[in-house]
């Protein structure tokens, strides 16, 4: 089965200030994960966007394999960082990654691989000022992966939940047009598209948001 | 302990995290966190750090993880809570 997982970290949120405090990141990083960071001598991730990423890609797995295991829980400690590479500025499969209206902030790109149980996971990650967001798939391609970060204006989890639906149709429909595609929750609870002849598009998406950011992935071909 | 009491202490800690105060009103055993109250996953770490705090016990990886309706979180509460010693 193909498919894809995401999530997003505003960084702004009020609670986010608790990264720090080991009782919290021990929660769900052991000390081998955290002897990750840094992620080579001259990057500037700063140790709070690094439990965050790791958060995300955790995350970002278990929205992946949640369409393998449909039973599966989210346990972040079960989910464990390999690897963790500072990608520079652009990067992974010598794609570049377009974030929309972030295209032109400064921001890093990281990548590495995620285990759960036999699955072993690859990750691409983003931290830009104020937000950090993370993509798992099954392999190392994200050449075919259209991922996307956007600010709303309303943060109440309603209005986030609707405008990814309604961001993520826009840039599918620019790539299917004429199939009135439309979005539904699978009974496993991951979002599927369903075209206008009624079958579903085999295209995995996946939807996050938190705070004043939503964001969406798919993979194409 | 008993499972009422602690289900209304709940019921202000997770007020916090939750816009879904009319559900958060009428939680039961098995309202799921993110489900149902739509909780963001990523909050779910702070509540079972306050409910350490307040209750002072510890909560580890494996417990956490069972954490994810009302029920399961009294259950861990309520387990810890009348551990003798």
């Amino acid at each position: 089965m193909i498919s894809i997982g995401n999530d997003i970290v505003s960084l702004d949120h009020p609670n986010r200030g608790r990264a720090l405090d080991e009782r919290f990141y021990s929660k769900f990083l052991s000390r081998t994960e955290l002897g990750l960071f840094p992620p080579g001598n001259n990057s500037s991730l700063s140790l709070d966007a690094f439990i965050w990423l790791s958060w995300s890609v955790k995350e970002a797995a278990f929205k992946y394999l949640k369409r393998i295991i449909p039973d599966l829980i989210f346990s972040p400690v079960r989910f464990i960082l390999e690897d963790f590479l500072d990608l520079g500025n652009y990067g992974i499969s010598g794609s570049k990654p377009d974030y929309g209206l972030f295209r032109d902030a400064p921001g890093t790109l990281f990548g590495g691989r995620v285990g759960f149980d036999s699955h072993t996971l690859h990750f691409k990650s983003a931290v830009f000022k104020g937000w950090v967001h993370s993509v798992v798939l099954g392999d190392e391609n994200f050449k075919r992966v259209v991922e996307r970060v956007r600010r709303i204006d309303n943060p109440s989890y309603d209005d986030q939940a609707k405008a990814v639906r309604i961001f993520s149709l826009e840039s599918l429909g620019r790539i299917f047009p004429n199939s009135d595609l439309q979005i539904e929750k699978h009974p496993y609870g991951y979002p599927r598209v369903r075209q206008k002849d009624g079958k579903i598009l085999p295209v995995p998406v996946s939807f996050s948001h938190d705070g004043s950011f939503v964001a969406y992935c798919f993979r194409v071909g | 302990m008993d499972r009422i009491a602690i289900l209304n202490e709940l019921k202000k800690l997770l007020a916090p995290y939750t816009e879904k105060k009319e559900m958060l009103a009428n939680i039961h055993e098995d309202t799921d966190l993110v489900k149902d109250l739509k909780i963001n996953s990523a909050n779910l770490v702070d509540i079972i750090i306050e409910a350490e705090s307040k209750y002072k016990i510890e909560i580890d990886f494996d417990m956490a993880s069972k954490m994810y309706t009302v029920g399961n979180c009294i259950d861990v509460i309520s387990a810890k809570f009348n551990q003798p010693g």
